[in-house]
């Protein structure tokens, strides 16, 4: 069943429309990661759902109960909805222990006293806090604070966990590791939710459905591997991973000029002929060649960079920058560079949008 | 703006049995001391994080129990600092109230003016002591419930 669903959804501030006709569903046990560049809409969305702000059009319905509905005006306060979240900056009460930050949500559903002290006790203990029940928030540190305000949206069992860049507040190291533990916890507690991230690589790890924004659209959503590998717009190419960007007219049926040079790749969606194409390969499919041949790249390096486990190079080719990753020192002068066809994705062009 | 007052207890007939009374006195300190009052107060409540309130909601609390569990404890220090200041701001002041009062509703700053004017330096002398007393009071009562004076 679905534990939320998010139907043509419109949201403006003034004249800034912020979320247009957004369609969203999270199906029971699903971890969907909304991700996009900041002001895509991905937190307004999710503030939306938790009824932290008003949309003015259409649905939304949180187990089948619909919380939002602006034809009928209908808009359930965020205590009505029954959902669990994670603030970014965690938002702990800060004269409130750990137990009792835990513990609050069940006292207003009305739990037994006893029985809501054992299913603090419990959710603390699960996330490793079980030692730390009565400190006070600025007694513990960064992801322990993180862990409180996990256990807090978590202790009453809402249909639905929503958690706004919830890794953002760690240090590097930290974060590496809570990236595997919080989707661990979730699929092991078979918890359904929506997290919010901006980073990319987060979004990929964690996810079940990646839904990608920009501007209050859905550009493309799908399982990571899906948006990564077979991006249906320019935009989502250039979003994941590392790219070059090679820019040109379409000639033939597959192939794409770039200053006289020809590059055969796979053309996504219906081109005319001699349109101005962009083509997109990952940095980590293009390899350097023996030497001069058909699809071929030939360009000249420009810089080397070492950066540890590898070199990173930037190539001019025809004017256009290209970048690729080799584990060796590059000789100056003329390289050409090999790739499989089935990587290069050539789309419409417009403006640059990979900010 | 103490004239404006004594013109409505003597003008608006609804308020004129007032005049005579400390009600008079109490009102007119009251609205012409709003302003700075909510000022003082609206600053101490914008202290407490607007997340932390949106937390409660989320959690399940309504509008007024997010108030009463999160915003008041949090900004309790301001709000009796505010208090404080303006107590202190009442103690010494005397220009709102001056035109209302009548004989045995005096103010103690007025009282004091006037009772200089007629010279009768040992009664502003023993009725400034009692003044400072009750700041004292007052002062101990703030700091007793846990305002800082210093940050």
């Amino acid at each position: 069943m679905d534990k939320l669903t998010v139907d043509k959804l419109n949201l403006s501030y003034g004249a800034f429309h912020i979320l247009k006709d957004v369609d969203l569903t999270v199906r029971k046990g699903e971890i969907i990661v909304l991700l996009g560049p900041s002001g895509s809409g991905k937190t307004t969305l999710l503030r939306a759902i938790a009824g932290l702000e008003k949309p003015q059009q259409g649905r939304i319905a949180i187990d089948g109960r619909t919380v939002f509905d602006g034809d009928k005006n209908l808009l359930l306060p965020s205590e009505k909805r029954d959902l669990g979240l994670v603030f970014q900056s965690y938002a702990l009460w800060p004269h409130r222990t750990a137990r009792e930050n835990v513990g609050y949500g069940l006292k207003l559903r009305g739990t037994p006293k006893a029985e809501a002290d054992q299913r603090v006790s419990r959710a603390m203990t699960n996330l490793g806090l079980g030692h730390l029940l009565d400190r006070y928030p600025h007694e513990l540190s960064g992801g322990q604070q993180q862990r409180v305000a996990i256990a807090r949206a978590l202790v009453y069992n809402p249909p639905v966990l929503l958690l706004d860049e919830p890794l953002s507040n760690l240090d590097a190291r930290l974060r590496d590791e809570a990236k595997a533990w919080l989707r661990q916890l979730i699929v092991e507690s078979g918890l359904s939710a929506i997290m919010v991230t901006h980073d990319q690589t987060e979004a990929l790890a964690i996810a079940d459905k990646v839904v990608l924004l920009r501007n209050g659209i859905v550009v493309q959503e799908g399982a990571p591997e899906e948006v990564y590998h077979n991006p249906d717009n320019l935009f989502t190419a250039q979003f994941f991973g590392s790219t070059t960007t090679l820019t040109g007219t379409l000639a033939g049926l597959s192939e794409i000029d770039v200053g006289g040079q020809r590059l055969s790749g796979t053309v996504v969606g219906n081109i005319p002929n001699g349109e101005n194409v962009a083509a997109v390969i990952r940095t980590e499919k293009l390899a350097l060649g023996s030497g001069p041949g058909p699809n071929r790249l030939t360009s000249k390096l420009i810089q080397s960079m070492f950066l540890g486990a590898q070199w990173e190079h930037f190539l001019d080719a025809n004017g256009q920058t290209v970048r690729i990753f080799t584990e060796d020192r590059l000789s100056h002068g003329i390289h050409h560079l090999v790739f499989d066809p089935a990587t290069l994705r050539i789309f419409p062009a417009e403006g640059s949008m990979n900010g | 703006m103490g004239l404006a007052f004594l013109w409505v207890f003597i003008f608006f007939p609804p308020a004129t049995p007032l005049r005579a009374t400390l009600i008079s006195i109490w009102i007119a300190y009251t609205v012409v001391w709003l302003a700075y009052g909510t000022r003082l107060v609206s600053s101490s409540l914008m202290q407490v994080g607007k997340e932390l309130e949106e937390a409660a909601r989320i959690t399940g609390a309504s509008p007024s129990r997010s108030t009463r569990d999160v915003t008041l404890p949090l900004s309790r220090h301001g709000l009796l600092a505010s208090w404080l200041l303006v107590f202190l701001m009442f103690e010494r002041e005397y220009a709102t109230g001056v035109y209302l009062l009548t004989a045995g509703n005096e103010l103690i700053g007025p009282l004091l003016v006037s009772l200089s004017e007629t010279g009768a330096m040992d009664q502003v002398a023993a009725l400034s002591f009692i003044n400072l007393v009750i700041m004292g009071v007052g002062i101990t009562l703030a700091l007793k419930f846990g305002v800082k004076l210093n940050g």
